[in-house]
């Protein structure tokens, strides 16, 4: 039922992305500003669940975005452009991510290092509402860094589906993969996940 | 993997709303009847409502118009490469030039390594065989692999008198850079290389070893070298006319008869002479002190010419043990016996080998194309 509100959600939102994607193939500029602004603030929370890091997250967002525009000949009219766009995102990302390993450094701030070195330095998510309290902030940590430890796979996966609310064929989409293969990610990841905030205290004081 | 497994794996697709509506109440009623199962789910359940319950951050004002900022300035870019790809077509072209400057240098360093190292190699060569041809008589160029090795060897002032300090090894001077005999009528010498010296002066071969005199040589082999000499390979594979040469002389320098009196031509009568090419020999090409009962005598010749003999249209030159064709060149030989039975066998067909047998002693000739050492019956006779 979940999975079907949202592909219904989605295809609403496709029906309106279709219709400014031909506007803009038809050079309408400004169709483009309305793609960018309608998907930015899912492209941009993807990609900081993704690299863990605002400024890594804003960059790699415009990027994806100027990809799409000088790309959108490669765009198949009949997929989603959101999927689309989070295809390219998703490559951006693991591309940093790359980068990161090679240069053996991480120019973000690590979700890790908050948790136990920075509480209070939160991103905006935390530190700039004002309902964040210390027990809050210290949930979001812990629920950040077992994220980053999942792998790049399982991260987009979970990402895609819990905060995107894609449905599985769209995962399937823009990760490139079987849908068999988003179903595995995502209950693997879920398990990971599980573990983790059990080990933190998060998880244990509920359930299990 | 059993029922249960199965069952735990599609525990997320069932929380997605992503089950196979088949499976769906399987799973569900596996869910009913084992608590663990049904633990295990409300604990994955839980971690979607905790991360969805994250406060989502969204993008600052303005990203809109910096993604179009974004765009116009990769745009210009783009629209400015045509200019700028030249400079960036120099700036690889730098990087490659730098990364195959070591390359092609150190195949140039290798090339020039190996045309030294064959260069010595082949002096190293040549100076084998000029140690085997001291001591081997004229035949020498055959002991080489078989093949006949001569080179061109150009003696230095200091080697010459090396050359010439022992009494046997008059084939140390064999210089095929010497110029013909005075003595000898040039139309019969072979015209001379182009990098040959010019003609110098032949002192005597026979004259008192001494210092001076040695100088005085050398000093002539300092003249003989040409101007551009060092522009010349030090050694060089004999040309066809210079491998004749080089074994004529190597022939002659053998030979006992003494030498023929300033001007005189060979010994052979002159009608043979006309066809025959005189050997051009020279005071420092055949030194034959101490080469025989006549060789002490004071022969200070421009020229040592060997006794040469026409015999069936061939032109046979006089060693201390018979006579060589003036036509052979090193070829392997095949014993010949005169009194064998295919000497015998061979005459009835080659009437003009009993003429050639006259001439005595060990007689190298071809016969059907191949080289033969003839060994006559008959005593050689004592030279003209």
């Amino acid at each position: 039922m979940t999975d079907a509100l949202t592909a219904l959600d989605a295809d609403t939102r496709t029906d309106e992305d279709g219709m400014l994607v031909e506007r803009f193939r038809a050079g309408d500029e400004a169709a483009f500003d309305a793609l960018v602004r309608r998907n930015q603030d899912r492209v941009y929370g993807l990609l900081w669940r993704m690299l863990g890091n605002r400024e890594d997250a804003l960059e790699t967002a415009q990027d994806t975005f100027v990809r799409a525009y000088r790309g959108i000949d490669g765009f198949r009219a009949e997929a989603r452009f959101s999927t689309w766009v989070y295809g390219i995102a998703l490559n951006l990302a693991r591309n940093r991510l790359r980068d990161r390993s090679r240069k053996g450094r991480d120019r973000g701030v690590s979700l890790e290092t908050l948790e136990t070195d920075a509480p209070g330095a939160m991103p905006a998510t935390t530190a700039d509402c004002p309902r964040a309290a210390a027990e809050q902030g210290e949930l979001e940590a812990a629920l950040a860094a077992c994220l980053e430890h999942l792998p790049e796979t399982l991260r987009g996966a979970f990402a895609l589906r819990v905060f995107e609310g894609l449905a599985y064929d769209e995962i399937a989409d823009a990760m490139e993969c079987p849908r068999g293969t988003v179903k595995s990610r995502l209950n693997d990841a879920r398990r990971r996940l599980a573990e983790c905030l059990e080990r933190r205290g998060v998880l244990g004081r509920d359930a299990a | 993997m059993n029922d249960r497994d199965d069952i735990r794996d599609d525990l997320s697709a069932l929380i997605d709303g992503a089950l196979d509506p088949d499976r769906q109440p399987e799973v569900e009623a596996a869910l009913d009847t084992d608590p663990a199962l049904r633990a295990e789910y409300d604990r994955l359940s839980g971690i979607d409502a905790l991360y969805a319950a994250l406060p989502r951050e969204a993008v600052p004002e303005g990203f809109a118009q910096s993604v179009r900022d974004a765009i116009a300035r990769r745009e210009n870019i783009a629209a400015a490469e045509p200019t700028q790809r030249p400079v960036k077509l120099r700036m690889f072209t730098q990087a490659t030039r730098r990364s195959v400057f070591w390359p092609v240098a150190a195949a140039a360093t290798l090339l020039v390594g190996f045309f030294l190292w064959s260069t010595v190699n082949r002096a190293n060569q040549a100076n084998t065989l000029l140690t085997v041809a001291k001591s081997v008589p004229a035949k020498a160029a055959d002991a080489v692999d078989g093949k006949e090795q001569l080179y061109k060897v150009r003696v230095m002032p200091e080697e010459k008198g090396k050359a010439e300090a022992p009494a046997a090894a008059p084939v140390a001077a064999t210089s095929t850079h010497a110029a013909p005999s005075p003595g000898a009528p040039a139309a019969q010498e072979p015209p001379a290389p182009p990098a040959a010296a010019p003609a110098p002066p032949a002192p005597a071969p026979e004259a008192p070893p001494d210092t001076a005199d040695k100088e005085a040589k050398g000093q002539v082999l300092m003249e003989q070298q040409p101007p551009s000499a060092d522009d010349l390979p030090a050694l060089q594979p004999l040309s066809k006319e210079d491998r004749e040469r080089a074994l004529r002389r190597m022939l002659a320098a053998k030979k006992t008869a003494p030498a023929p009196q300033e001007g005189a031509v060979a010994a052979a009568p002159p009608a043979d002479a006309t066809n025959a090419p005189a050997p051009p020999t020279s005071a420092t090409e055949a030194p034959a002190a101490g080469a025989g009962p006549q060789a002490a005598a004071p022969a200070p010749t421009p020229a040592n010419t060997a006794e040469q003999r026409k015999v069936a249209g061939r032109v046979f030159l006089r060693t201390d043990s018979g006579w060589v064709d003036h036509a052979y060149k090193g070829e392997v030989l095949t014993p010949l016996e005169e009194s064998s039975d295919e000497f015998k066998q061979l005459l009835p067909t080659h009437p003009p080998l009993e003429k050639v047998a006259e001439l005595g002693g060990s007689i190298t000739l071809r016969i059907d194309g191949v080289w033969r050492d003839l060994k006559t019956t008959r005593p050689l006779a004592e030279p003209k």
